[in-house]
């Protein structure tokens, strides 16, 4: 509402009417814009009527001069009074608070919504956005092709790291002071702190490089990404807190932590390759075991069988012939001369019957020495087969 | 009476408003306030609020009483070690005695650059004493609450509190950090190739188990089968005791049939024979005497 702010810097006076009879004059001068010329020339009529008028004219003649002229004051320190009431009032949006001063000293917060302040110069407001989260990346600039990144620190190790992070940061929006503190969280905001921007950015370089200083490289770029960030914040929290700055960090995220130059990056990535290799290395050789093992239980299971298999045919066979010599010894322990006999005779006549034979008598060929030619005995045997 | 009263109303009014303007003031809450009378400091009001001094002859001024922040860039320090390093750190102040820092500074930029070359003495000299390594990592904090106390006690004499000092960061000189990305590259090179060595060293190990197992298992099952074997074997005999054992004469002869049976046969044997033989006994004669 700018016109409120208009007629609080108006002055006492405020804007003066404009025609010489005119009883709204003050309301509609409050409400347009008001032109050099016409104030001025306003005035001096306005002059012109109220004192020389009453002074040369005297009692009599202008009786009622005076008082159109008082009523006229009247109602313009009225107009004037009242609007300058009016701009005491002010909004704060659903997003703000305002802090309220008077001449000058903290008197109270003001939550969203219509209020009323005793306006200039008595008490005066200032209104921050409170709820809104403000996003601040560090180190501001990109990378510039070429230099040194401004993000790089060095590490607990004494190696150096490219690291960027972003910082989510509030204003603090507690209506009720602290236990110990004497301002609500938003009143230190306004009063205490010179350039609170800076003073993050500055307080979250500062903070993040103290907390990679204490850590590894590998901690930093690995495992550790959200444990450093973490404590980035504390960092930055306590040293707002022991400023009574009126700033909440929300959360501090790292976006980036690498190595610090392309070729540190290219040796990085060389292990991580390196990694790969020793993994697939090792697959393989597990894919062997996994292969060699079950195929050699085969083979072992294979041979067991095997044995199973000799084992029960021996046995078996065992069994089997001495169940045939036992069926056979039932018989021959009836008669037992006889069926000797009989089974001599019928196994040399099986043996003896397929076989080439030659019976050579003693007392035949008595003096003379039997020739024999076994030469010829075989090719007979070869012509046969 | 109206024509008296009036503008002579009219000039008090406006005389005392006059006065009133020009003796009362407000201190907001971000500045403390001097009151200088004919230029000379008189008093001063670090409290905000609406004041009033002597009008005309009193004059005001202002100064901040804000967290302020002073900046130190690009200081390069000489460790105790002899190694450097390039520090750029901040302090927070406040100005707490504003009368006195009138005194002896007059504004806040005045104020600015004796705080600066003091606080430039104090890095050096509190970071000179110590290691690389103690800057960054070990004793960071510990040494910037020195800093921040060798500061304090150059800065009271000014009417300020420091606060706080932070390192801000604290580099490798341009060469040096280029050792170092040398030495990392160096470092991680290693690093692969003992990853790619421990690789080659387990795959063989793996291998190496795999083919153990192997003839183990093997092995084994080769015990384990002659063990069935000679199991059955002896069972085999067993069985063949028992039943042979019944009559060994007997046995004999019936197994000598079964062994001529198997291993004369036919075509591959020609036999002498003599007709005395058993087979021949009744061949000759009829009585089958001999």
């Amino acid at each position: 509402m700018p016109w409120q702010d208009n007629s609080g810097n108006r002055g006492p006076w405020g804007q003066p009417p404009r025609g010489p009879s005119n009883n709204d004059g003050g309301k509609r001068g409050g409400g347009e814009p008001p032109d050099l010329e016409d104030i001025l020339q306003a005035s001096r009529q306005r002059l012109k009527r109220a004192f020389p008028r009453g002074g040369r004219g005297g009692g009599g003649r202008g009786g009622g001069g005076p008082q159109f002229n008082r009523a006229t004051v009247g109602l313009i320190g009225a107009g004037v009074l009242a609007l300058w009431v009016f701009s005491g009032v002010y909004q704060v949006a659903p997003n703000q608070l305002a802090v309220v001063t008077t001449f000058g000293k903290y008197s109270s917060i003001s939550g969203p919504g219509l209020h009323w302040r005793v306006p200039y110069p008595v008490q005066n407001v200032k209104k921050e956005a409170v709820s809104d989260v403000r996003d601040m990346t560090i180190p501001a600039n990109d990378r510039r092709g070429g230099v040194l990144s401004p993000g790089l620190m060095l590490t607990g190790d004494k190696n150096i790291v490219d690291v960027a992070f972003t910082v989510q940061w509030k204003i603090k929006s507690n209506l009720i002071p602290d236990q110990g503190e004497d301002m609500p969280g938003v009143a230190q905001y306004v009063f205490n702190i010179d350039e609170p921007e800076a003073l993050v950015r500055m307080m979250g370089e500062a903070a993040m490089r103290e907390v990679v200083g204490k850590n590894t490289l590998d901690f930093v770029q690995t495992d550790g990404r959200l444990e450093v960030a973490r404590q980035t914040e504390d960092l930055m929290q306590s040293a707002f807190d022991s400023y009574n700055a009126g700033i909440q960090v929300e959360r501090v995220n790292m976006t980036l932590a690498e190595p610090p130059t392309d070729e540190v990056n290219e040796a990085f990535r060389d292990v991580q390759a390196a990694e790969q290799n020793q993994a697939t290395v090792i697959q393989n050789a597990r894919q062997y075991t996994n292969q060699v093992v079950p195929e050699a239980r085969g083979q072992a299971q294979r041979i067991l069988e095997e044995a199973g298999a000799y084992a029960a045919e021996r046995t078996a066979d065992a069994r089997g012939q001495a169940a045939r010599f036992d069926e056979i010894y039932a018989e021959y322990a009836k008669a037992k001369d006889v069926t000797r006999q009989r089974m001599y005779l019928e196994t040399v006549e099986r043996v003896l019957g397929d076989m080439d034979k030659i019976i050579v008598d003693e007392s035949a060929g008595t003096g003379v020495v039997p020739y024999l030619s076994l030469d010829e005995l075989r090719r007979k045997q070869a012509g046969e087969n | 009476m109206n024509r008296i009263a009036l503008p002579f109303i009219g000039f008090i009014v406006a005389g005392l408003l006059l006065i009133v303007f020009n003796s009362a003031f407000i201190v907001p809450e971000t500045h403390s306030a001097l009151v200088f009378r004919f230029g000379e400091p008189k008093s001063q009001y670090p409290e905000a609020g609406l004041k009033f001094k002597v009008p005309f002859a009193e004059s005001v001024d202002f100064i901040d009483k804000r967290n302020r922040n002073l900046e130190q860039e690009q200081t390069e320090i000489i460790a105790r070690n002899q190694e450097r390093l390039i520090v750029d750190a901040f302090a927070r102040y406040r100005i707490t005695d504003p009368l006195l820092f009138y005194q002896s500074v007059r504004t806040e930029i005045g104020g600015e650059s004796r705080l600066r070359s003091q606080f430039n003495d104090s890095i050096r000299a509190v970071l000179g004493e110590v290691t690389v390594d103690e800057i960054i990592s070990e004793r960071r904090s510990e040494l910037m609450l020195r800093i921040r106390d060798l500061l304090s006690n150059a800065a009271r004499p000014l009417g300020v509190e420091i606060i706080d000092v932070k390192i801000r960061r604290a580099d490798l000189p341009q060469t040096n950090s280029e050792a170092v990305f040398q030495r990392m590259i160096a470092e991680r090179k290693q690093l692969a190739q003992q990853y790619r060595s421990e690789g080659t060293e387990r795959a063989n190990q793996i291998r190496a188990q795999a083919d153990r197992q192997k003839i183990e298992i093997i092995a084994k099952a080769e015990e384990e089968a002659q063990k069935i074997r000679g199991a059955a074997d002896a069972e085999r005999n067993a069985i063949f005791a028992a039943a042979y054992g019944k009559d060994p004469e007997f046995f004999a002869f019936y197994r000598s049939l079964l062994a001529y049976e198997e291993a004369l046969q036919k075509g591959d044997t020609t036999i002498l024979l003599s007709p005395d033989s058993e087979f021949f006994r009744y061949f000759n004669d009829l009585s089958g005497r001999r």
